[in-house]
């Protein structure tokens, strides 16, 4: 068998058989093969389109980051304020974090491939753009080296740092001033929403089915707790300080003691907690993809009132107050809906979107609005924003994204 | 669209399957998987082969009839019909690759989708999932394997080469064995006329060249799929090529008869260019009775 094979070897590797074998007279036929080769293979630099659009918003700007494009807008003079393209094929899934003093947008991107040339490689980036009037934002800093590993997690800032996790299993910080890396932190896989930030802690869920205690200062783990399931959503810090509580994929909600991890109470959920709880006074309030939603005693646990929306709910749930904001989004119909409940469990009027909501809205401030981003490029539906008034759900401006601009 | 969508969807739900079933790792789902896609398409790969080596002895004779019926297609399908040559049958050897296509970008998919590489891949794979399996209890899906992130591609480099070195071993071993008429320099621009031949000489080297550069772009899953794939295809060319000596030593004798009948059509040639040299469209004449000479002269050449 293995004189066989190395018989074979010989003849394929045979320099006389090589040169015979290569004719000139076959020029075309290679040429067409070889533009092939290079053309095919410039797809693995194209955008991928792999995710939904996220939102993020201030009381008077809305902030859209979708495919390559990062957007501002002023919605109180209903126009686009900027536009930021990121380098080559990058993509921007992470929602933009905007510190409205110091007039910067903090953004991390997806990645792009380095090309054939690099052998492939992610370059991922991070970002702080200066928020003003210049169209395109000047760039403070943009930082390539820091990150190995695609961003879909947006970022959460505590003083001079920004916290934030990679699809490669790790979390990290990096300075606010520089975008150096200061510390990061390994989990068992992908983090795919920010951190919450408790005095000297800060808490993040993983795909990998664990909730982590992170020393804020230099990366070091204080406590993990294993949910039932992987863990998507943010997680809360209870209003007391006391508890941190946390969705997961396995159908519950679980409350933790932030000093030592240990489990609280949890509550169930019919289907997968995707999106962050909220809490409003002593209500938690979260939702399932099946789109149920629950309202929960923040201290015990115990059921206060259930009710169900149209479609899944994957985003956060949000408060205006006492007004609980349920944005939801049907996958195959690509129907989109927010609506809002009291406190008490009552249906205070239910809006429909142009399109589905995937990702989490955003509440502009004190404006009395609330920012959904519809529509997805993915699956071709047209890619837009609506404002709506979180007293009466009326859609006071809704933004698009041109035939176009989605190109 | 919707077609394309099912099968992904069975793709995919066969995927996590395997993956359910064999102890949620999903490099033994993957080889498992392409063990499987190898297995459905031995038929068309063990007929495709068989066929190249036919169609390669019958190419001498196959470019006599051509050249003699160039201009008469009639007559020249009337002669192919009488060898038992289709030239339909030459696009058999694209039909693998062909058939291999909605496999490869559908396990790309499927890849992309399985190791979540964005919620959106998952949400989907909750909602293309039958309802018999419980994707929260497989999650999360282990995207590692040895020093690769299976969703992105391998930054040291090592599958891309591999890809493409197995790739090239297994188009080696699939190609019809070189005839000893072709390894004779002399002989060899009969070999290069045949486009047939041309393409697949081409396509040895191309082929693992475009290849090993999608295995550079795309994520380290679908180029372990490829290498897998491809080891699986060395192996099936070898034992293949061991088999089929005995038919290859009927093809040879196969060859020899057809080029004879090869030189009797060139010798008729000769005959009807030499009696119409003296008609009015001398030139077209005077150049078929040229290229007979010439052969003539190369026979000779041969026997000396």
């Amino acid at each position: 068998m293995l004189g066989h094979i190395k018989k074979l070897e010989i003849q394929i590797l045979n320099k006389s058989s090589f040169i015979h074998s290569v004719s000139y007279k076959r020029p075309l036929f290679t040429i067409i093969l070889l533009l092939m080769v290079f053309l095919l293979s410039a797809c693995g630099g194209a955008r991928q389109a792999g995710n939904w659009p996220s939102v993020s918003a201030t009381d008077s700007h809305v902030y859209v980051a979708f495919a390559g494009d990062v957007v501002s807008l002023d919605v109180a003079n209903q126009k686009e304020a900027w536009r930021f393209q990121g380098e080559g094929a990058v993509e921007f899934y992470a929602p933009p974090e905007v510190v409205p003093e110091e007039e910067t947008v903090y953004l991390a991107d997806f990645g792009r491939s380095g090309g054939i040339l690099s052998g492939g490689a992610l370059i991922v980036s991070m970002y702080a753009l200066e928020d003003g009037t210049t169209n395109p934002p000047n760039t403070r800093w943009v930082k390539e080296d820091v990150i190995d590993g695609r961003i879909v997690a947006g970022l959460q800032i505590v003083d001079d740092l920004i916290f934030t996790g990679t699809s490669n299993n790790k979390i990290i910080a990096v300075s606010r001033n520089d975008g150096n890396l200061i510390w990061e932190s390994p989990t068992e896989n992908a983090i795919w929403s920010p951190p919450a930030g408790l005095n000297d802690t800060i808490f993040v869920t993983s795909i990998d089915r664990n909730i982590y205690a992170i020393n804020r200062s230099d990366g070091s783990e204080k406590w993990t707790h294993t949910l039932n399931g992987a863990g998507s959503g943010s997680p809360v810090v209870s209003a007391d300080e006391r508890l941190v509580y946390a969705g997961s994929f396995g159908g519950e909600v679980i409350a933790l003691d932030v000093d030592d991890g240990s489990e609280v109470w949890k509550a169930a959920a019919d289907d997968w907690v995707w999106g962050a709880p909220v809490q409003i006074d002593n209500v938690l309030i979260y939702g399932d993809v099946s789109g149920n939603v629950y309202a929960v005693d923040a201290d015990t646990g115990a059921s206060i009132w259930q009710a169900t929306v149209n479609d899944s709910i994957v985003g956060d749930i949000v408060a205006d107050g006492s007004t609980v904001l349920v944005a939801s989004g049907n996958e195959e119909t690509f129907v989109g809906h927010v609506t809002a409940f009291s406190i008490a469990g009552e249906e205070l009027w239910e809006t429909q979107t142009t399109a589905h909501i995937q990702s989490s809205p955003a509440l502009m401030g004190d404006s009395g609005q609330l920012a959904v981003v519809f529509g997805d490029v993915t699956n071709d539906v047209t890619l837009g924003v609506n404002i709506i008034d979180t007293t009466n759900g009326s859609i006071g401006w809704t933004w698009t994204l041109t035939e176009a601009e989605a190109e | 669209m919707a077609i394309w969508q099912e099968f992904l969807n069975l793709m995919l739900n066969v995927m996590v399957g395997l993956y359910q079933f064999l102890g949620g790792n999903f490099i033994v789902a993957l080889v498992t998987f392409t063990v499987l896609m190898r297995l459905l398409m031995l038929p068309i790969n063990l007929r495709q082969q068989r066929s190249s080596i036919k169609m390669q002895q019958m190419q001498p004779q196959v470019q006599a009839i051509q050249k003699k019926y160039k201009n008469d297609q009639t007559k020249m399908m009337e002669e192919f019909q009488k060898i038992g040559y289709n030239p339909a049958d030459s696009l058999l050897g694209c039909l693998p690759l062909l058939i291999q296509m909605p496999i490869f970008f559908g396990l790309y998919r499927v890849i992309n989708i399985m190791l979540q590489g964005t919620p959106l891949a998952l949400l989907d794979m909750k909602f293309r999932l039958w309802e018999m399996y419980d994707l929260a209890s497989l999650l999360p899906i282990d995207n590692t394997f040895l020093w690769v992130n299976l969703a992105q591609p391998d930054p040291f480099l090592v599958l891309p080469i591999l890809v493409a070195g197995t790739m090239f071993l297994q188009q080696k071993l699939m190609a019809p064995p070189t005839s000893a008429a072709s390894k004779d320099p002399k002989k060899k621009g009969a070999e290069d006329d045949n486009p047939a031949a041309q393409m697949q000489q081409s396509m040895l080297y191309t082929m693992p060249l475009m290849f090993g550069f999608f295995a550079m772009s795309f994520g380290s899953g679908l180029a372990i799929y490829f290498i897998i794939s491809n080891i699986i295809g060395i192996g099936q060319g070898y034992i293949v090529r061991r088999n089929l000596a005995d038919e290859r030593a009927e093809a040879d004798r196969m060859r020899e008869e057809s080029k004879k009948l090869a030189e009797k059509y060139e010798v008729d040639d000769a005959k009807e260019g030499d009696s119409s040299e003296s008609k009015p469209q001398a030139a077209t004449s005077n150049g078929s009775s040229k290229v007979s000479n010439k052969s003539k002269k190369k026979k000779k050449k041969g026997k000396k």
